[in-house]
């Protein structure tokens, strides 16, 4: 009896400071977003939080600035799966094949990466800035000058140059997840293919594709949620604007709290992205199920 | 086996023990320093290397060398936007400086709704109100507040928008400095024909329209339209607030204000003026020390109100007390409110803005001597002689609205008529949030 007590506390202490962790820095944190978007809350320590029901939700979704920055993060959900997904599968492919200098594309396609996200964002706005940026130069010497655009400031294009350098950033991060899946798959599948006659796109088709199934759904999870909390890059290239253009649910977040300090439903909007996210990633993995 | 199981545990506990001390952090004093000094934290943005804020460093520094039990630790954050957020998170945890710089309306009416802020009425009429006396009366107005009975900050800095022009231009041009809104447009278009830009706005920081909004408001409607809006007898889509959307909706449209105006920032915007392509800047009178004084450009550079709209509000501008100190009271004890309360005196002292004279010479809050090693500056002389022909001022338009987030709507309406929308559709745009009342 006394043996059994004594190893029970051996494992609560050992879980314990996981668990205090988990607690500290995870679940109060959003338990209290979730209480504070019940609330009105200045954000001053000390003053008084109001309880006001649903109304910061009733607000968040009558609000067009939601919606404009909910849109703006579909955009970033259309760019992660028709421009992200298929350059890192390809350049997977790439660095899985048998071609020459696979260990130097490893490290190029990985070099974004390892750059932090203000370096990309300052590097790129200074690329596209259309007074002297490089982009707008070429194109201007090679005698495009009507493709020459304010990149970062006009509506609509801003938030998709945004998203290429996303994409950019991240290629190399996605093409390990597939190049991982890739070399899973066991070789002698591929020689029995090949012994059937299925090479070349085919072997991508029924082998490759399929069997890296795995990998498409950690990329679709990853893919989804972080497109729903995308801040950082946002903010350093275009603040979220100029005129909210460009905002984001994230940035929205950040203003609705730190600018205006309406700390309740700068909360919803939080909790808002929280359930969206766990639907969405309920939604994928039922979806992966269903493959199976 | 038993031996094992206790090395376990022992383990786990000392685990566990660094998990909950960290947690914990010290439980030492704080607000004193290993000397017995009491420490106080003073946030400012004075962190770059332009004369003043060298100055103000150079005096804090001063200060801690002073024999009075007091040590300042100055957190200077430049940018605006982190330091206001580093300040905001400061007043979300807790954990404020003692004293913090910040430009005053509902921001900080908001710190004394919570019941954080000191008055320091009672400090400034100690000794039949000396230290009040120090300041010009007209700057009081920005550090009081309706059904606030005090006074909730000192002002440090003042300023007046004014136009900056080029001479040479002007004169190549055979145009004199602009009087009134319509010369300002003229002189735009004669300009433009002649190839030279007439402004060049770095609209990417969108303050920039709004100072303009600011003048054309208190130039065509006086600064009881200031007022007006605040209390919403004006409205932001009325016929006359619309009009002054229109001005710079035009001006956008024949690209007066320069180009690519969205990925220009307020300092390539001052920088392209101080190169001499531009006619016209309008700027603060900060706009004298930090950049025109001791540049090769001085000489070609005169100073003229900001054009009016209506001859009856000639005479207005904006202007004020642009940053301000305020002290908090939130986790506080009373000898470091007193400390904070001494480190202001001496911070905003006659004394300090002579020695400020002699090295950043500008529009003070204070009644000082002058020194007799300050320097020449004429275009400084032109602008105090404006300013003392002004009869009232106002800051930024929305900094008296109650609704904190009015000033972000209104300059980033402003900013989507750089991006082409009508004066209209900026309208509806403000209205919006107007409409919204705030959120909470």
């Amino acid at each position: 009896m006394k043996k059994k007590v004594y190893s029970k506390l051996t494992i609560i202490i050992f879980l314990a400071p996981a668990l205090i962790m988990l607690v500290a820095f995870i679940l109060y944190p959003v338990c209290n977003t979730i209480y504070l978007s019940f609330n009105e809350w200045k954000g001053i320590y000390g003053s008084p939080v109001t309880f006001v029901g649903l109304k910061n939700y009733i607000d968040v979704l009558k609000s067009d600035s939601f919606w404009q920055s909910m849109l703006n993060s579909v955009f970033f959900m259309i760019g992660g799966f028709c421009i992200l997904m298929p350059l890192s599968f390809g350049l997977a492919l790439l660095i899985t094949s048998k071609l020459r200098g696979t260990k130097f594309m490893k490290t190029a396609f990985f070099m974004p990466v390892m750059l932090s996200t203000t370096a990309v964002a300052l590097i790129w706005v200074y690329l596209l800035n259309p007074s002297f940026g490089a982009v707008n130069q070429i194109l201007n010497t090679a005698g495009l000058e009507g493709l020459a655009k304010d990149w970062l400031s006009t509506p609509g294009l801003n938030i998709w140059c945004v998203i290429l350098v996303n994409e950019w950033m991240y290629a190399g991060y996605n093409m390990l997840i597939f190049a991982a899946g890739l070399v899973s798959i066991p070789s002698d599948v591929y020689e029995a293919a090949k012994l059937d006659g299925c090479t070349g796109i085919k072997q991508l088709r029924y082998i490759s594709i399929p069997l890296s199934r795995e990998s498409f759904k950690i990329f679709s999870v990853l893919c989804v949620t972080g497109c729903l909390k995308a801040f950082d890059l946002v903010w350093a290239m275009t603040k979220g604007g100029p005129n909210h253009t460009s905002e984001v649910p994230a940035t929205l977040l950040y203003n609705e709290a730190f600018t205006f300090k309406y700390f309740g439903k700068s909360s919803s909007i939080g909790v808002l992205l929280l359930i969206l996210g766990i639907i969405l990633s309920v939604m994928l993995n039922n979806f992966f199920k269903k493959e199976d | 086996m038993k031996r094992k199981r206790i090395t376990a545990l022992g383990l786990a506990s000392v685990m566990l023990m660094s998990v909950t001390l960290s947690a914990c952090g010290s439980g030492a004093d704080e607000s004193r320093s290993s000397d017995g000094n009491i420490v106080i934290t003073v946030a400012s943005r004075y962190a770059t290397d332009v004369e003043d804020e060298k100055y103000y460093r150079q005096k804090v520094e001063e200060f801690n060398k002073m024999d009075n039990g007091i040590t300042v630790e100055m957190d200077n954050v430049a940018t605006e936007s982190d330091y206001l957020d580093k300040l905001r998170t400061a007043f979300a945890n807790g954990d404020t400086p003692n004293v913090f710089l910040e430009y005053g309306g509902s921001r900080t009416l908001d710190y004394l709704e919570a019941d954080a802020l000191v008055d320091l009425k009672p400090y400034l009429e100690e000794n039949d109100s000396e230290w009040y006396n120090t300041f010009y009366e007209s700057l009081w107005d920005q550090t009081q507040y309706d059904g606030y009975d005090g006074i909730y900050a000192v002002p440090f800095k003042s300023y007046m928008v004014l136009l900056f022009y080029n001479k040479d231009l002007f004169e190549q041009a055979g145009l004199e400095a602009p009087v009134t809104i319509d010369d300002m447009l003229d002189a735009c278009a004669k300009f433009k024909e002649m190839g030279i830009k007439p402004f060049q706005v770095g609209e990417k920081d969108n303050f920039r329209f709004g100072h303009f909004n600011n003048n054309l408001i208190i130039k065509t409607l006086g600064v009881d339209a200031v007022d007006e809006l605040a209390n919403r007898e004006l409205s932001y889509d009325s016929d006359e607030m619309i009009n002054t959307y229109k001005i710079i909706e035009e001006m956008v449209a024949n690209d007066y204000f320069g180009e690519n105006i969205l990925d220009t920032d307020q300092y390539q915007e001052s920088e392209m003026f101080l190169q001499g392509d531009v006619a016209m800047h309008w700027d603060g009178t900060w706009f004298i020390p930090n950049y025109l004084y001791g540049s090769d450009i001085y000489d070609s550079i005169g100073v003229v109100p900001f054009p009016y709209g209506d001859e009856k509000y000639a005479s207005q501008a904006q202007g004020g007390s642009s940053d301000m100190w305020y002290v908090s009271k939130l986790n506080k004890s009373d000898e470091e409110i007193e400390a904070s309360v001494e480190f202001l005196k001496y911070i905003t002292s006659p004394e300090y803005y002579t020695g400020l004279d002699e090295v950043a010479q500008t529009i003070y809050p204070v009644k000082y001597e002058k020194s007799d090693n300050a320097p020449e500056n004429p275009l400084l002389d032109e602008a105090l002689d404006i300013y003392e022909q002004v009869t009232d001022m106002r800051t930024d338009v929305q900094n008296y609205d109650p609704d904190s987030r009015m000033l972000d709507a209104v300059r980033s309406s402003l900013q989507g008529l750089a991006m082409g929308n009508s004066a209209e559709e900026c309208a509806e745009q403000i209205m919006e949030t107007v409409n919204a009342g705030g959120g909470e």
